[in-house]
């Protein structure tokens, strides 16, 4: 089993949009590092933070809390979140969870940025 | 500062060393105490126990080097020793080494050299010190949080014989010692009972804090219900949702079940959907009303349903600790399996029920690391 969470971050062209993909099992211990990363985008210039999820498997609630308090905190800076490449599985959990109200999802990068943009 | 007890037989050494290391002392960095043989040191350590370094030569009247050595070992004098001796005494120097000694210097003695395995010396039980430290730390740390976990326990209700018309049970497994899941279960007057079931994201002490809070705010928001577990759960989303910098969120299910009617009307923030039980072993999953987890929206409108249940219902609440339960592949418990034990416990006992659930996970799981709490709540419609 996979534990392990991979975490990779690019910006758009114009510096907007950090692209910010999560993939692996985002449980309670890899959130912390996850966690510190987004604490990084906040900082800096992006107003938009793209979670590409496509090679995620899992989400526990201590990963659905950072996507939500990364939502929180963008939308301060008059920016937001979305999601894109969200698998069945985690999709499922956004619906159970309500938390799909707070979190647009989109079929893909290109698709995402375009409705950011 | 370090505080050196030198033991030798000779007479001048102690005046050489003083005077070779009067700098140090004038400074306070090193405090140096003299004795002539074993006895006299042992006297010297039984009166001060501060003392961080031995360094003692081997062969002297009354007490021997080797001799003080084993004595300091067995009174477990927290110190470093550092034997002097000649280096044709090399098979003494091992001997007390193997018996352990920190360090040698040999004679004649080269200053530099006895100043820098002092300060080695006394680094390396600084260092040990330190290490204890956190060690009683973390001991203490692990007391705390084992008296967290039995209030935690405590604070969940563990009389389940509420009505004679109906039959309850609950249980709750922390991952950790606290966790952030809780069952609750209290009557609102003679006919209705809150029964609810919550899972704070995240674990440990940060969640089991958080559900303590929410705990408190649904029991004291409760009391003299009249209204709608909708506009209940909307208010204490409301509170919940104050100040939550953090945005830790909680899935809830609230649900008020008349004992007399078999009436219940329920609330979902974000929880996943419970299982009803029919008496032939059918199951189902209660439609969910819609809400979103407490504490991330404050301005949140809660929904709510009604069904009346038949004798012999069963409603079974949990949190996704038990549909998420992995194995070592790494597959998940899921839906089917908890249906199919849910349904093989139709006319179970609550307890055996929730038992066999629980089993069946664990055998499921085969010993694998859980991440998440387990709790069961469930009650049945109809006489025991």
């Amino acid at each position: 089993m996979t534990t392990q969470v991979k975490i990779g971050t690019e910006t758009t062209e114009d510096g907007s949009t950090t692209i910010f993909s999560l993939g692996g099992h985002l449980d309670a211990t890899m959130v912390n590092m996850a966690n510190e990363k987004i604490q990084e985008i906040l900082d800096g210039p992006s107003s938009h933070i793209l979670f590409d999820l496509k090679d995620l498997n899992y989400i526990s609630s201590a990963g659905l809390r950072i996507l939500v308090y990364a939502a929180k905190k963008m939308k301060a800076k008059n920016g937001g979140i979305a999601l894109c490449s969200v698998s069945d599985n985690i999709c499922k959990v956004l619906e159970i969870s309500g938390m799909d109200k707070f979190l647009p999802m989109f079929e893909d990068r290109q698709k995402a940025i375009e409705a950011i943009q | 500062m370090i505080k050196i007890l030198v033991v030798d037989d000779e007479a001048d050494v102690e005046a050489l060393i003083t005077q070779k290391f009067r700098r140090k002392i004038k400074r306070g960095e090193w405090d140096l105490v003299f004795r002539r043989n074993g006895e006299e040191a042992l006297e010297a350590l039984k009166k001060d126990p501060r003392i961080d370094i031995l360094l003692s030569d081997i062969n002297m009247p009354k007490m021997d080097g080797l001799t003080l050595l084993q004595k300091v070992n067995e009174s477990n004098h927290d110190l470093r020793t550092i034997m002097v001796s000649a280096y044709s005494d090399i098979d003494n120097i091992r001997v007390a080494m193997n018996n352990g000694a920190f360090d040698f210097i040999t004679k004649p003695i080269n200053f530099q050299d006895m100043e820098t395995t002092i300060q080695r010396s006394f680094a390396n039980l600084e260092e040990m010190r330190k290490a204890l430290r956190s060690h009683d730390d973390l001991l203490v740390l692990k007391k705390e949080l084992n008296l967290a976990q039995k209030i935690q326990q405590s604070l969940l209700p563990k009389e389940f014989d509420l009505h004679e018309n109906c039959s309850f049970e609950g249980m709750m497994f922390a991952a950790k010692e606290v966790g952030g899941d809780y069952y609750d279960l209290f009557k609102l007057d003679s006919e209705r009972i809150a029964c609810l079931v919550a899972d704070v994201s995240g674990k440990g002490v940060p969640a089991a804090l958080f559900a303590m809070v929410n705990q408190t705010l649904i029991r004291s928001m409760s009391s003299g219900l009249n209204t709608s577990t909708g506009d209940l759960i909307s208010k204490v989303n409301a509170k919940t949702s104050e100040n939550n910098e953090n945005c830790m969120f909680v899935t809830l299910f609230y649900t008020i079940f008349n004992v007399k009617t078999g009436e219940l009307t329920y609330t979902n923030a974000g929880h996943n959907p419970p299982v009803l039980i029919h008496e032939d072993g059918r199951t189902e999953f209660l439609p969910l009303t819609g809400g979103v987890p407490l504490g991330i929206s404050e301005g949140e409108e809660f929904a709510e349903k009604s069904m009346t249940l038949k004798p012999g219902d069963t409603v079974f609440i949990y949190t996704d600790g038990i549909t998420e339960a992995i194995n070592p592949q790494g597959e998940e418990f899921g839906d089917s399996r908890l249906l199919e034990a849910l349904s093989a416990n139709a006319t179970s006992d609550l307890k055996t029920l929730s038992q066999d659930v629980h089993q069946k996970v664990m055998d499921f799981a085969q010993g694998a690391d859980q991440f998440d709490d387990l709790t069961y709540l469930c009650f049945r419609y109809g006489p025991k």
